[in-house]
């Protein structure tokens, strides 16, 4: 179990319990439509999926958000050799679309990778070329299309942690304005074999 | 004092992907293309580091324009 608070979300690292409201989430429209992948997962797909991202070079998490669960946030594919990391994130609950509950959501995850765990360097994310507000959201984040992905329809953007360092910034000044008493980075979970040492040895009493 | 205009060209800047010259103080910033959360958490940032205005939440949820959100800066400033 991992758990990061942070600007009053909480991102739970998601066990095997939790696969089944993922799948549910992951198949309604208003997720799959942006996905590469947009057919309906089955419980056994969804079974093999947990199975493959259960590591330590996966981090899934829900997102809670006054006390509800609103969607998930990741890393995936953390190379710990080039300090490189996938992003992504949605939201499941309409509710929750044009709330805070996604950009508090980022700027947790991100501060602990880029700035708590300082093990990552670069994250990537893929968008689909239609999907324009999540084209727009990440560009504020900071991230930048790469070359040559123009014309392909999964685009892979890239954010160096020095772009982070700087609009981040901003961002996490505005985000503990919003949030006076809860702005710190709390951490908390056990030491695991699907965790990296790094997150052990915050973890480790 | 920042003018109106002042506040909306900087604004403007400040989201970056919009076209300059796009935006008028009657611009509904909610219809900007891509609108999200991240865009109400930079006019936060922007207008406390040009103003020294804390908006909150609510304050975004009642303004409809550029002016709306002008006009309480301006009363906050009071």
């Amino acid at each position: 179990m991992l758990i990061l608070e942070q600007y009053g979300v909480r991102l739970i690292r998601i066990q095997e319990l939790d696969i089944e409201l993922v799948r549910s989430w992951r198949n309604q429209s208003n997720v799959s439509n942006f996905m590469e992948y947009k057919n309906q997962i089955s419980t056994e797909e969804q079974k093999l999926w947990f199975k493959s991202i259960n590591n330590k070079y996966n981090y899934y998490f829900i997102i809670e958000f006054e006390n509800k669960k609103v969607g998930l946030i990741n890393v995936k594919n953390y190379d710990p050799q080039l300090g490189f990391g996938e992003g992504g994130i949605f939201i499941s609950d309409k509710d929750y679309i044009n709330s805070f509950a996604a950009v508090f959501a980022t700027l947790c995850l991100m501060n602990f990778m880029f700035t708590k765990l300082n093990i990552c360097e670069i994250s990537r994310i893929r968008i689909l070329k239609n999907n324009e507000r999540a084209i727009h959201y990440n560009k504020l984040l900071g991230y930048k299309l790469l070359p040559g992905q123009k014309e392909i329809e999964n685009q892979l953007y890239e954010l160096h942690i020095n772009d982070f360092k700087t609009l981040g910034a901003k961002l996490n000044h505005a985000a503990s304005v919003l949030n006076e008493n809860n702005s710190e980075l709390k951490y908390s979970g056990d030491v695991s074999d699907e965790n990296i040492d790094a997150i052990n040895k915050l973890l480790t009493p | 004092m920042i003018s109106i205009e002042e506040f909306t060209k900087g604004l403007e800047v400040e989201f970056e992907d919009v076209e300059p010259g796009t935006l008028t103080p009657e611009t509904n910033y909610k219809n900007i293309k891509g609108w999200s959360s991240m865009h109400a958490l930079i006019i936060i940032a922007y207008v406390d580091s040009t103003c020294n205005i804390i908006l909150s939440g609510a304050d975004l949820k009642s303004a409809q324009t550029i002016r709306d959100l002008y006009n309480i800066v301006i009363e906050k400033i009071k």
